[in-house]
């Protein structure tokens, strides 16, 4: 879990590509997930988290205005929405990039888990 | 069961991908996960530094260029050299401006389809475009900017500029509107500033009523349109005073045809997809002499109104090399300063608003339309092709008929896209011709003295302004700039037969013999977008000039002072006072019968009679004189005159209303044609008074927070692509359209400037936005606040890049990098 996290983050801070989050799961599940369980949660705990943690970092910093500009144009109530669909968007995107990597990789096991 | 969940969660998540990847929102394209990735989404348009300390190896320089930041983000650039100078200019404005300055140009050249995709309108719109030629007449200005070196020089080294900035951008560092619709700057080229400044020509001198007008002259015949349209405007003060001199003899006049041109039958117009463009774009310029002025200098002034958007239409710079030093504000997108100063002189622009537009009905053989009827013979129609890419869809071609008139924007069968704009006709439009007002902008920046001044103006076409003057020797001048075609009385004013030569422009208006000025009597000029000059000037002009308000209050305002300060203009650039309402109101109040009105109404009448005519935000009788006013012109002409197809009519010039409804009450129009009684003034003051009362009762509820002007009306400053959230909506304004604190809905004075010409030079200025254009930066809209409290900063006109100041605050050095 946690080497999916640093990868992860190492690749979003070299690229701009943003399905990082389904790749780097996706890839985890597949090469080292232990089960469905544990490659879902990996895959939603890596990309949620970092996810988070960014989207909360410029929140509270440099994006103090254009988060509720943003807000706004959306049609959100709260700025802090933002956040959380950012968060959101990490967990679901990966824990499902995980879960999919996991049950291919199992397709192709000899002995049932 | 394995393979099933398996097939199932790779459909779920490839299905994932899919829908954030490019999410089918209903107004544009939309990465959902792109734009909300925090390493490169939106997230990454936070605030900038202010405080630049940096230095910037920038490959293209030729010497070290010195930037000095001032606290309000305006950059004084201090190059070597001319081309140094505009690489940087470009460079900045990219940095600050770069998704507005190309966003304009997607509009100009009829491109939106390609960032929007196939939203309602926006085909039309770009056809709409490229039918009225914006591309051609670009093409043409820019083959022409490139026969003057020094402005070839500044237009390659600002689009070099804009390239360099264009090319460090990576996927985060991109403007937050490129990352809203999802797609990517291209690279930036001479064309489209000469795009830009098409746009803008469009924007000022794009419209005119000949369709409109032709259709109402069918109807009532000329002796009435001479009534309703007259030739000298209702207490009009002309820009050129009445009693200046023409001292040349005038080039002779073409003569008029036996009878005028009408249309043989009138197509009923389809329903057009939007109304009339709007024509109150209006702006304000004078001048004081030093005799009437504490310092003895002159001083000069100017508030161009514009629409208003975020960002602003304004970029502010200072632009210094061996042979400039000028200060003011720039378009983004185009080299030099637009509006400023310099150590010598100072100069501003109000719009022109004389009509170089006309329309002439083209009568085709056939419907293939491969030959048009002209002075008795067929001639070739040449056609354009322009492919419109449309976001997402197969690329629609269009195809332009071209007469040696000009483009036939539409086809009899077509939807124009405007009311104005006729079906079947060829557009002659001024700023179809090649010119270069680059150069005029590249030699009044560098201008001396008034023989540089009318040099530079003697390069400036289209379009047409009223160039205010001043300089430190002393001198005031106004110009009523432009190339005017040259025209028989009466030509233009309805639609044209493009049959006959007798409707050709014959030739144009020689320079020297433009409405121009130098130091009058009086000691000021002031112009207002109305009537340039009198009866006496020696040729034909006409236009869709500005009633009279503006430019009588100024001159009103300005005759009666003496030892002006910049304070005292900056408060004329405020005035509030509604001149109309001050002209009309009193007329209108004495016919009412205060016996038949009810209680209510009794209380909105009070709020009249006790009004000062000043439109204060927080005054409540401007929105009852708005409502009044309009329901007034309604009950006056609705059954005077004919409705169009779609039931709207065209007043008269509002000068005439004006004058019906303050001098001369006992006119026929007065009476309704649709009963059998003679109504008289006072009926129908009676009756549009109590119908204006109602509606703003059910519009606002009973008198109270809601009718106060600034809530009632206000002003938005709306975001450029019309983006939500991203605006200033509902400021709380004083002033209208026909006062000179020129106020609208969507527009307003754009640029507040005041110079006092010295050693150094004074300035002060304001416009409604900031520096920056990334909404994300509190210098995107910084100055508004201080533009809404009618507040001015002082700008710093520096002489070198040592000069201190407390105000300076940041500085970037440009080396070149090999």
């Amino acid at each position: 879990m946690i080497l999916s996290f640093l990868i992860l983050l190492v690749l979003q801070m070299l690229t701009p590509y943003w399905w990082w989050i389904f790749a780097v799961p996706l890839l985890y599940g597949f090469f080292r997930g232990k089960s469905g369980r544990q490659s879902l949660l990996a895959g939603l705990v890596s990309a949620g988290l970092l996810w988070l943690v960014a989207a909360l970092y410029h929140f509270l910093g440099d994006a103090a205005l254009v988060a509720p500009r943003v807000a706004q144009m959306l049609g959100l109530a709260a700025p802090e929405g933002l956040v959380a669909i950012s968060a959101l968007i990490g967990m679901v995107c990966g824990g499902c990039a995980g879960l999919t990597g996991f049950l291919v990789r199992d397709l192709f096991r000899k002995t049932p888990h | 069961m394995k393979l099933i969940k398996a097939i199932a969660f790779s459909i779920l998540t490839g299905g994932l991908f899919l829908l954030l990847q490019d999410f089918p929102a209903p107004q544009i394209p939309f990465s959902v996960g792109a734009f909300f990735n925090p390493f490169s989404g939106f997230w990454q348009n936070g605030e900038e530094p202010v405080r630049y300390q940096e230095t910037l190896a920038i490959a293209g320089l030729q010497e070290p260029v010195v930037v000095i930041w001032d606290d309000r983000r305006v950059p004084h650039i201090f190059a070597q050299n001319d081309y140094d100078l505009y690489f940087v200019q470009g460079y900045l404005t990219a940095r600050h401006r770069l998704w507005q300055m190309e966003f304009i140009t997607f509009v100009a050249s009829g491109r939106l389809a390609e960032i929007l995709g196939d939203k309602p309108g926006i085909v039309a719109h770009d056809r709409f475009r490229r039918r009225t030629g914006m591309v051609y007449a670009a093409e043409n200005a820019l083959a022409s900017m490139q026969t003057y070196g020094p402005a070839r020089v500044a237009l390659d080294a600002y689009t070099a500029g804009v390239n360099r900035w264009i090319a460090g951008l990576s996927e985060a560092t991109l403007p937050l509107e490129y990352k809203i619709l999802h797609y990517q700057p291209e690279i930036w080229t001479p064309l489209k500033s000469a795009l830009l400044l098409k746009y803008m020509a469009w924007d000022l001198c794009g419209r005119n009523d000949e369709v409109l007008k032709t259709r109402l002259r069918a109807a009532l015949g000329d002796a009435e349109m001479t009534k309703l349209f007259p030739s000298t405007a209702f207490r009009t003060e002309t820009i050129i005073p009445p009693q200046t001199r023409w001292s040349f003899r005038p080039v002779s006049a073409p003569a008029p045809p036996e009878s005028l041109f009408m249309p043989e039958s009138l197509v009923e117009l389809p329903a057009p997809l939007q109304s009339t463009g709007s024509a109150d774009n209006g702006s304000n310029n004078w001048v004081v002499s030093g005799k009437k002025t504490a310092s003895g200098r002159p001083i000069l002034c100017n508030d161009p109104h514009l629409g208003l958007n975020l960002p602003c239409i304004w970029y502010e710079n200072q632009l210094v090399s061996p042979n400039v030093n000028v200060y003011g504000v720039s378009l983004p997108g185009a080299p030099g300063v637009i509006i400023g100063f310099n150590k010598h002189i100072a100069w501003g622009v109000t719009n022109a608003a004389t009509d170089v537009m006309d329309w002439y009905q083209v009568r085709f053989r056939d419907k293939n339309a491969d030959a048009y009827w002209y002075d008795g013979q067929w001639r070739p129609v040449n056609r354009r092709i322009e492919a419109i890419k449309i976001r997402g869809k197969p690329t629609v071609f269009d195809t332009i008929p071209m007469t040696h008139h000009g483009p036939v924007a539409y086809r009899e069968n077509e939807h124009p896209l405007r009311r104005d704009l006729p079906l079947g006709a060829a557009l002659r439009w001024v700023p179809h011709d090649a010119s270069n007002e680059l150069r005029a902008f590249w030699l009044l920046n560098r201008a001396k003295n008034y023989a540089d001044f009318v040099e530079a103006l003697a390069h400036y076409d289209a379009p047409a302004q009223n160039f205010v003057f001043a300089s430190v020797d002393g001198d005031i001048a106004l110009h009523h700039n432009g190339k005017f075609p040259l025209r028989w009385p009466g030509q233009g004013a309805y639609l044209s037969d493009g049959s006959d030569p007798t409707y050709e422009w014959d030739g144009f208006i020689p320079r020297e013999h433009i409405p121009k000025v130098l130091n009058p009597r009086q000691g000021f000029l002031q112009s207002a977008n109305q009537n340039p000059v009198t009866e006496r000037y020696p040729y034909y002009l006409h236009g869709n000039y500005a009633t009279f308000e503006r430019g009588r209050r100024i001159h009103e305002r300005l005759s009666e002072m003496s030892n002006i300060t910049p304070e005292d203009m900056m408060q004329l650039q405020l005035d509030n006072l509604n001149l109309r309402a001050r002209t009309v109101l009193p007329t209108m109040l004495a016919a009412l019968d205060t016996a038949r009105l009810t209680a209510g109404e009794m209380q909105v009448y009070h709020l009249l009679e006790q009004w000062d005519y000043q439109n204060r935000r927080d005054a409540r009788a401007p929105i009852v004189f708005e409502a009044w006013w309009d329901e007034a012109l309604s009950a006056l002409w609705d059954d005077d005159l004919p409705a169009d197809s779609l039931g709207v009519i065209l007043y008269p010039e509002e000068g005439v209303s004006m004058q019906l409804l303050c001098e001369d009450t006992a006119s026929v129009y007065f009476d309704r044609r649709d009963t059998p009684e003679r109504e008289s003034y006072a009926a129908v003051m009676q009756q549009s008074y109590q119908s204006a009362c109602r509606e703003l009762i059910t519009r606002l509820g009973p008198p109270g927070d809601r009718w106060r002007w600034g809530a009632a009306r206000g002003t938005d400053i709306r975001h450029l692509a019309r983006i939500p959230g991203l605006g200033r909506m509902g400021l709380p304004t004083d002033g209208n359209y026909a006062i000179v604190n020129a106020t609208r809905k969507y527009g307003g004075p754009s640029w507040r400037m005041v110079v006092a010409l010295g050693n150094p030079p004074q300035a002060w200025g304001v416009y409604p936005g900031g520096q920056w254009g990334n909404p994300g930066s509190a210098a995107y809209d910084q100055f508004v606040d201080k533009w809404l409290a009618g507040q001015y900063y002082e700008l710093l006109y520096l002489s070198s890049a040592k000069q201190l100041h407390e105000r300076l605050v940041g500085k970037t050095l440009l080396q070149p990098a090999n």
